[in-house]
């Protein structure tokens, strides 16, 4: 059930004397949308070009499909779509040739196909128009119609939201999704914008300096650890006072009258009977540990976001 | 194989660059003739006076194949900056365009996709020879007529008309030689960088840097003439010498391609160990 589809074993990059990616191992399984996770200049890209055979690794191994890529490079090829960084396409023709020009790369795609995909990425009634005419957020769109175009069982996008405006984000956001649970292509999303992640995936990566920091569920890791949890009571000082007397808890903060307060989630009932029993009227307790939290926490505050 | 052919054709021909070439020969080739007609009699009289103490002159030695003949002497050095432009373009403007990015990623190999491209731009000098060609000829014929070949090389000399389709059939060849030369040459250039200029302007330099030692009489340069292409870029010339030496003409046109081989072969080698990281 859980059939591994990507696999990097020992994956290794080095430009000059600068590992851009060291001893990478990370694993996809069918049916995930994962999260490949890092600050600006971590080794995401690099990785991504190497799943692509962009870039030949300076050392290591990746498997896609059970299959070494270096070894069965058009085989494997075959199965997966992608869209490296900004999504670039010969500008001077129309978005219907460009996608027939990919298709003939995979051996030929019928025009009905090609209508298809522009349908999902709602770009059927401009598929006559030259790519230059498109904004930013079209473009985007016809790179992830470009990664469906051989109809694949992977699909890899490189910061697919990047430079796009709310609403833009919201609809790739929301396209990765539908691919995912409505025709069963297993994600790999790169992204330094940590709610993306939390938002669309369930299993991540996080990567800096070139290395693994950790990889697995990602509310697993979110639940995993200490949390910072948000408490509204009255009266505000007495409450202050027992949270900070409790041992389980490490550190509280004062956030306009709101208590902030660091413990792990297992705890959260103790503390909600300590200020309960000493008659303190227990508005709210909010347990939050987001993304961000958990990644400047992993990358020890290098990250640029 | 063929229809991403078709296809990378098609692109290259929506690229408003491709028709520099077209145009530059459509404005250029008619000027010449115009000029040639203006001053074509005087021209040729000119080059025949010592001749005409001796000989009757028979017919229209002004004619279609003489402006031929005299377009080739005078294009054949500024046709290979008009090749360069798309050649140089090839690779490196898919960097440019950051478009290397969905063509190398896909279940093709980078020798095929080279191949293609080289196919393509092979095409594309061969269409650009063929319309210099009809338009010289074509035009010629229609504004100047026919009549025998006056060739004013080291001698002059009068070809037969019945021999001149054949002379310039094998002209044309060896001239396109030359300039698949030329375009294999950018290619490879176009290979190792991510903007088009380079690969022009560096071809540009090597072709002017091999004609002034392969022209130059010294004898500093003899031993390096043999290895330098722009040696054999007169194959065409050869056409039109009487007796034709088949032998130096088939050695040449086959240097000639041996070089076209020779360029491909590396473009191969370095560019299926390329990063892309444009």
């Amino acid at each position: 059930m859980f059939e591994p589809i990507l696999q990097t074993h020992n994956l290794s990059k080095r430009f000059k004397k600068r590992f851009a990616v060291s001893e990478l191992n990370i694993e996809v399984v069918r049916g995930d949308v994962f999260g490949f996770l890092g600050p600006n200049g971590a080794g995401k890209s690099t990785t991504i070009r190497m799943l692509l055979s962009l870039i030949n690794p300076t050392s290591g191994k990746i498997e896609l499909f059970g299959k070494n890529l270096h070894k069965h490079r058009s085989e494997v090829l075959k199965r997966i779509g992608g869209l490296v960084e900004k999504p670039d396409f010969y500008e001077h023709i129309s978005a219907y040739d460009n996608l027939k020009f990919i298709g003939s790369l995979f051996g030929g795609v019928p025009q009905s196909r090609i209508e298809k995909i522009l349908e999902i990425v709602k770009l059927l009634d401009r598929m006559n128009d030259k790519v230059k005419t498109y904004s930013h957020g079209m473009k985007q769109r016809l790179g992830i119609a470009q990664a469906l175009i051989g109809n694949p069982e992977l699909i890899i996008l490189d910061e697919p939201t990047s430079g796009l405006d709310p609403q833009g984000m919201k609809e790739v956001r929301e396209l990765i999704r539908t691919l995912s649970s409505d025709h069963n292509i297993t994600i790999f999303l790169s992204s330094h914008l940590l709610y993306e992640i939390e938002l669309v995936s369930n299993r991540m990566a996080i990567i800096n300096n070139g290395s693994l920091v950790i990889q697995g569920n990602v509310q697993e890791l979110l639940n995993s650890g200490e949390h910072r949890v948000q408490i509204k009571a009255e009266p505000y000082e007495k409450a202050e006072q027992i949270l900070k007397s409790l041992p389980f808890v490490k550190k509280t903060e004062n956030r306009n009258n709101v208590i902030v307060v660091y413990t792990p989630l297992d705890n959260i009932p103790a503390l909600n009977n300590s200020l309960v029993e000493n008659s303190v009227s227990v508005s709210a307790i909010i347990p939050r540990r987001s993304l961000e939290d958990y990644f400047l926490e992993m990358t020890e505050g290098t990250s640029d976001v | 194989m063929f229809k991403i052919f078709v296809l990378e054709s098609h692109k290259i021909f929506k690229k408003w660059r491709t028709y520099i070439g077209f145009i530059t020969l459509a404005v250029v080739i008619p000027l010449m003739i115009l000029a040639f007609k203006l001053e074509g009699g005087n021209f040729v009289n000119n080059a025949t006076r010592n001749l005409q103490r001796d000989f009757i002159f028979v017919g229209n030695l002004f004619n279609a194949w003489f402006i031929a003949h005299l377009v080739m002497n005078s294009l054949f050095v500024h046709i290979p900056f008009l090749i360069t432009l798309v050649a140089g373009d090839m690779l490196a403007g898919e960097a440019t365009a950051g478009t290397y990015r969905i063509l190398l990623s896909r279940p093709i190999s980078r020798t095929k996709i080279l191949l293609i491209k080289y196919f393509t731009i092979i095409f594309y000098t061969t269409i650009l020879v063929g319309v210099l060609a009809v338009l010289s000829i074509g035009l010629g014929l229609i504004f100047c007529g026919d009549g025998d070949l006056l060739v004013m090389d080291r001698e002059l000399l009068i070809l037969p008309g019945n021999e001149i389709w054949w002379r310039f059939a094998i002209a044309y060849i060896g001239a396109l030689c030359g300039m698949w030369v030329v375009a294999s040459l950018a290619f490879f250039f176009s290979s190792f960088v991510e903007n088009a200029i380079g690969p022009i302007i560096g071809t540009m330099s090597v072709l002017i840097i091999f004609l002034i030692i392969s022209e130059m009489p010294v004898e500093f340069f003899e031993p390096v003439k043999p290895y330098l292409f722009t040696s054999y870029f007169s194959v065409w010339r050869k056409a039109f010498e009487d007796p034709v030496n088949w032998n130096q003409i088939i050695n040449w046109i086959t240097y000639l391609i041996a070089y076209c081989v020779g360029l491909f072969m590396y473009t191969v080698i370095y560019f299926r160990r390329k990063d892309i990281l444009s």
